[in-house]
């Protein structure tokens, strides 16, 4: 029983455990996510506007390093040392003489010097050689184009990327350009990454769209993807995208440098997406952690709170239990002052009520036997009876008053409950009830309050178990010294009224009827007739399975009709063939005997008496047969003997 | 003067000097690096400069060192033969007996290819010949005059 109860109050407990755990992860998660979401958003924000930030910064140091080179070249350009010696024509001292000047001059790594027919005079780098065709004439072509003959642009060299200005040489005509420029390699854009803190790449751009990096400030593997990731998304309309380079997103800015069809190249800002997200993963660990031990907390906290009513609430179930089973043993009062602690304490005054109840109930299955205990409690208790069949058994000891003689009333008083517990005993293991104890003598009920199919069998059998308890009784008190008693049972069957009899304050419940009446006498005929049972015509006929003697039909005083009664020998096939013989035979003298056959009778009953020196009941009828032998009875004698008194 | 060659296209025949004074009360630098004649007159005032002998035909682009916008053309020619367009574009050669004649059109901006192109001309014997001629003209091959401060000497 235990089992199921314990297994619903811990799904209580963990139900309260469950639905809090839920609750929480669902406020929890919603929490984290929307967290989640907006620092995502945020991030993203911040990191678009450092990289337009970055694309400014990148774009403003292109166009300083412009005015810068296009200031320094304009007036190197108008050196009157330079100008004669472009003039000579000497290709070996332009260059040395461009040499020099790129030596003067910060950051600027290229110098070329070009005259008005787009030849080349002289290169620093000594790639192309003199009279050779300048390899960028579009830039020249700018140049014609503006009204200070200047004009910049980006160009590639053996796959490095370089910033070209392109200033004119006067003589006083135009007559040539100096073309001075700086490398956009990897040191550049590193120098940009330390100022802007994004990543710039330069990609340039074939015709079908594929890019090749030329400078990059990114790790060897991502820029490997990046060329393979590129596509012309980032030539067009679309400034901004995400790209995924080496497992890791990329927030890109693209801005064209040129777009020639020489020469596509671009300008990547970039932004490690998880790297600006990582101090939110910091403080994502570090929610998730709390969350968990919030969430454990509570679970805690709820199994604790689970615990603190299931397991009272189960005790007390268990207390029900016990009360259940007849236990009313009384806990400890209760401590709580809670509705729990209210719970408890009416269980205690309910099992301290019940206690009550059946100690009462006890007292009064004491008292009265406990059938009409019940009898009495289950009704109103109010005089008055109802009428039923039952059958009445009597029984008391014979000579009682001379074996109390000489003996101290301790004792007797122990032998006699001795012998009234076993007696009644035997008639409640065969499902009668005890009406009462008069003295010595018990009288029983077999039929009321509650009537039973066997009532009669049953009352028969209680009588033979009387019998056999008291000869057991008899045999120990033999050893014991102490005396040995002789009962007399008596049974009949009739109808009785059982109920309360008596006062409203002070009332019995028993039968009355002229059938308790006769029940009574037939116990007191038993001395007469030695017999130990001796039972009605109508119990005889009620019963079954039982071997009887006809012992005589007697009128008792105060009544008119004659009774047949018999003496119970024992159950069917328990009785002796010897005694079923003696029991005959006694049948048969009795036939005779009631026919006034005097010598018949007494020749049988004769016999019979020999053989059986003890026996009352042939002695009684030889004396009967003598007496009527003197006087006869009459002819009209119904052969019932009349008795005069009680 | 103003920092200009006034008179910025110069004819004269082979053999002839030419003079540049300097009007300004700044000095000037003129040189030029022409195959025709390159000379240089450092840093003068007024009327200190030499004149200048051109003995080879041809054109003599003229500078300004310090003023990168000056420009002159000496035009040396062969003979005096040569006419300058004035405002109206008219250049007129007198004292030419009739005949067949080639004759060569130069201006400053015209177009290299069509530099010294040649036209051919007749002149009748009752006296003129009139060509009419257009040129697609370049660009000016000058930069432009720098803008100056408030003014161009000390208080």
């Amino acid at each position: 029983m235990a089992i199921p109860q314990r297994l619903q109050f811990t799904s209580f407990s963990s139900r309260i455990i469950a639905w809090l755990v839920l609750l929480l992860l669902l406020v929890l998660g919603m929490v984290f996510y929307s967290v989640n979401r907006s620092t995502y958003e945020n991030t993203r924000e911040v990191i678009d506007d450092n990289l337009a930030i970055g694309l400014d910064v990148f774009k403003r140091l292109i166009e300083v390093r412009e005015e810068n080179f296009q200031a320094t070249y304009s007036a190197m350009a108008r050196d009157f040392a330079f100008v004669t010696a472009y003039n000579t024509s000497d290709y070996d001292t332009m260059l040395s003489v461009s040499q020099n000047l790129l030596g003067r001059t910060e950051n600027a790594d290229i110098l070329m010097v070009v005259d008005y027919d787009y030849l080349m005079v002289a290169d620093t780098q000594r790639l192309y050689p003199p009279e050779s065709d300048f390899p960028w004439p579009y830039l020249l072509e700018d140049a014609e184009e503006d009204e200070n003959y200047r004009a910049s642009t980006f160009i590639l060299i053996e796959g490095i990327a370089y910033h070209v200005v392109a200033v004119p040489i006067l003589t006083p005509l135009v007559d040539g350009w100096i073309i001075v420029g700086q490398r956009l390699d990897t040191s550049y854009v590193t120098s940009l990454k330390d100022i802007i803190s994004s990543d710039v790449s330069i990609i340039q751009v074939s015709d079908q769209g594929n890019g090749q990096s030329v400078a990059t400030t990114l790790a060897p593997a991502q820029s490997g993807e990046l060329d393979s990731e590129f596509n012309m998304y980032f030539a067009g309309e679309n400034p901004t995208g995400m790209l995924d380079l080496a497992g890791e997103d990329f927030v890109s800015l693209s801005s064209p440098l040129v777009a020639r069809p020489e020469l596509n190249l671009i300008a990547l800002i970039q932004q490690s997406l998880p790297e600006a997200l990582a101090p939110y993963r910091a403080l994502e660990q570090r929610m998730i952690v709390l969350f968990a031990l919030g969430l454990c907390l509570s679970a805690m906290l709820a199994m604790f709170l689970g615990r603190s009513v299931s397991r009272p609430v189960l005790s007390l179930a268990r207390r029900v239990g016990k009360i259940e089973q007849g236990d009313y043993s009384v806990a400890s009062p209760s401590r709580r002052s809670d509705e729990i602690g209210r719970l408890e304490t009416s269980v205690d005054n309910m099992a301290a009520g019940l206690a009550e109840k059946e100690k009462v109930r006890d007292l009064l299955g004491k008292v009265v036997s406990r059938e009409i205990a019940e009898e009495l409690m289950s009704g109103e208790v109010k005089l008055g009876g109802e009428t039923r069949q039952a059958t009445i058994l009597f029984s008391d000891i014979r000579d009682f008053t001379s074996l109390c003689e000489g003996r101290a009333p301790e004792q007797i008083l122990e032998m006699l409950n001795h012998y009234l517990s076993e007696v009644s005993t035997a008639i409640e293991e065969n499902k009668g009830v005890v009406d009462k104890y008069i003295g010595d003598a018990v009288m029983a009920l077999f039929g009321a309050p509650v009537s039973g199919q066997d009532d009669t069998n049953n009352a028969l059998n209680a009588a033979l178990a009387m019998k056999s308890r008291v000869d057991s009784m008899n045999a120990v008190n033999l050893d014991n010294d102490l005396p040995l008693m002789k009962t007399g049972i008596g049974l009949h069957s009739g109808e009785v009224v059982a109920g309360n009899l008596g006062s409203a304050n002070r009332m019995n419940y028993t039968v009355i009827g002229d059938a308790v009446n006769l029940a009574s006498r037939l116990e007191a005929l038993t001395k007469q007739y030695g017999a130990d049972i001796l039972v009605s015509e109508d119990t005889r006929n009620q019963g079954s399975g039982f071997v009887y003697r006809e012992t005589d039909m007697v009128r008792v005083k105060g009544k008119t009709k004659p009774v047949r009664i018999y003496e119970l020998m024992g159950k069917t096939g328990q009785v002796s063939q010897q005694l079923q013989a003696d029991i005959d035979t006694f049948e048969t003298a009795l036939a005779h005997y009631r026919e006034q056959q005097w010598d018949s009778a007494f020749f049988l009953l004769e016999k019979l008496a020999e053989d059986n020196p003890d026996a009352l009941l042939y002695k009684l009828f030889l004396d009967r047969i003598a007496a009527y032998r003197k006087v006869s009875p009459g002819t009209d004698w119904d052969g019932v003997f009349t008795f005069e008194s009680k | 003067m103003d920092k200009e060659f006034i008179d910025n296209v110069v004819m004269v025949v082979a053999g002839s000097y030419v003079n540049f004074p300097n009007s300004d009360d700044i000095q000037h630098h003129v040189y030029s690096f022409s195959d025709t004649k390159s000379f240089e007159l450092p840093l003068y005032s007024g009327d200190e400069a030499e004149p200048v002998l051109f003995d080879v035909p041809g054109i003599a682009v003229v500078g300004c060192n310090i003023h990168d916008w000056m420009l002159g053309y000496i035009y040396v020619g062969e003979s005096h033969l040569m006419a300058k367009s004035d405002d109206q574009g008219m250049a007129v050669i007198s004292d030419l007996p009739a005949g067949d004649y080639t004759f060569q059109v130069w201006h400053e901006r015209a177009r290299r290819r069509d530099q010294f192109s040649t036209f051919e001309v007749t002149i009748p014997a009752s006296g003129t010949a009139t060509v009419e001629l257009s040129m697609d003209l370049g660009r000016d091959r000058r930069i432009r005059r720098a803008p100056t401060g408030s003014g161009s000497s000390y208080h």
